[in-house]
């Protein structure tokens, strides 16, 4: 509390200060100062806040705009399209730091291709099919060898992308996300991107993932319950 | 305009709830410790992350506070009797756990939480933020007032509340009370 309070000896005939430093103790104590860094909650948030990209037609416009030099249609599409390439990035198993680094090389790439995206309305699938190539490209360089996410590691368990331990909040969000881990590669990807993209961009998805554009809505169906069968039978549901 | 300042938005916006998580949380718990005051933050961040770049940075923290009470006025409108925040409904919010303390004294910090909880919202609001150390400016502009109406509403709120708790002297005729508090 402030020691500015003149108040305070009048308003406290009857003991209450010390009552309330003990309730503060004991909220303080039940409400912990975390000094883990929470960057899967802020990831999240900032997705969930990004305004949903239903709608092609605008980046499209804001496209036509940066084309045209507006420089804050730019950073529009930029602030609101960056969860998605981040995304992206961490989906194919980059870690932080090189994350970044695609992140980067990819919306310096558009800058560059700014008048050669013959189709503005596909502009997720642009970011989506660049920043899948930037970050198998980045993940070869820094380990020697084809990134895993080539077509025979698809359907396979993958628990590279994971939240941190410590990050997880309660049990629930422990065990979805064991449940989410044992979910095919295929799986794990097509969830990441339809929640990030949204439904309107499914054909930026499928072709993100070589997939039909039909099969987009029936596959994540699957996926979403064989994710809820695997936390049923952990009694997780 | 570089793709920096998008990262530029995200890294303030980082290092903001980095900082302020906390607080805001204790904040929203003692507010309305029966609701989920959890998801009311998060949900105020969401949406402070939609509005950032209109958010001017100083007053980053109190339309956070702002945001999370409307949230919570919300939320109690949607309970079935609203006005019923009775110390039995704070003590099943299981705020404060009643482990290695004797049951009188879980039980006073429980009614103090209470009362807190009953205060009409704005003395509530200028305690609670008193309570984790707001200043008495940025409270006024959580609430829209002269920072000596700030004093003056947490003035009333601790007498208010010293009604209820706060004299030793109670101690005994508190384990009483209970069920005629409204």
């Amino acid at each position: 509390m402030t020691d500015d309070d003149p108040d305070r000896p009048t308003a406290d005939p009857v003991g209450l200060e010390p009552r309330l430093d003990e309730l503060r103790a004991e909220l303080t104590e039940a409400i912990p100062d975390d000094p883990d860094a929470d960057d899967l909650g802020v990831a999240a948030i900032i997705a969930q806040g990004s305004p949903t990209p239903t709608t092609p037609e605008r980046h499209a416009a804001l496209l036509t705009a940066a084309r045209d030099g507006d420089g804050s249609a730019l950073d529009t599409l930029v602030a609101e399209l960056t969860p998605l390439v981040w995304h992206v990035a961490r989906g194919n198993g980059l870690d932080q730091a090189l994350a970044e680094d695609v992140v980067q090389t990819v919306w310096l790439s558009l800058l560059r291709h700014l008048d050669r995206i013959a189709e503005p309305r596909a502009l997720a699938g642009w970011l989506i099919v660049t920043t899948r190539r930037e970050a198998q490209r980045a993940w070869r360089e820094a380990n020697g060898r084809a990134a895993l996410s080539s077509d025979s590691a698809v359907d396979v368990p993958d628990t590279r992308w994971l939240p941190e331990t410590e990050a997880l909040r309660d049990d629930r969000d422990r065990r979805l996300w064991r449940a989410f881990a044992a979910l095919p590669r295929r799986c794990q990807e097509l969830l990441r991107l339809t929640v990030l993209a949204g439904r309107a961009e499914y054909r930026a998805v499928a072709e993100a993932l070589a997939m039909p554009r039909g099969s987009i809505g029936p596959t994540r169906g699957r996926c979403l319950n064989t994710l809820r069968a695997r936390l049923e039978r952990e009694g997780g549901a | 305009m570089t793709p920096g300042d998008s990262d530029d938005h995200a890294a303030a916006f980082s290092d903001f709830y980095h900082r302020e998580r906390t607080r805001l949380f204790r904040f929203a718990a003692v507010m309305s410790p029966h609701l989920d005051h959890e998801s009311a933050v998060q949900e105020a961040f969401v949406s402070a992350w939609r509005h950032w770049p209109s958010i001017s940075p100083p007053a980053r923290r109190a339309w956070l506070v702002k945001t999370i009470r409307n949230l919570l006025v919300d939320q109690s409108r949607r309970l079935e009797r609203p006005s019923e925040v009775t110390d039995e409904v704070i003590a099943r919010s299981r705020i404060l756990v009643p482990r290695h303390r004797e049951a009188e004294a879980w039980h006073e910090l429980t009614s103090t939480l209470a009362a807190i909880a009953r205060l009409p919202d704005q003395l509530r609001t200028a305690l609670v933020l008193r309570f984790w150390d707001f200043d008495d400016d940025e409270t006024a502009d959580v609430l829209g007032c002269r920072r000596e109406s700030v004093r003056r509403y947490v003035s009333d709120a601790r007498a208010r509340i010293s009604e209820v708790v706060g004299n030793p002297e109670r101690r005994v005729r508190g384990s009483r009370r209970g069920k005629g508090t409204p």
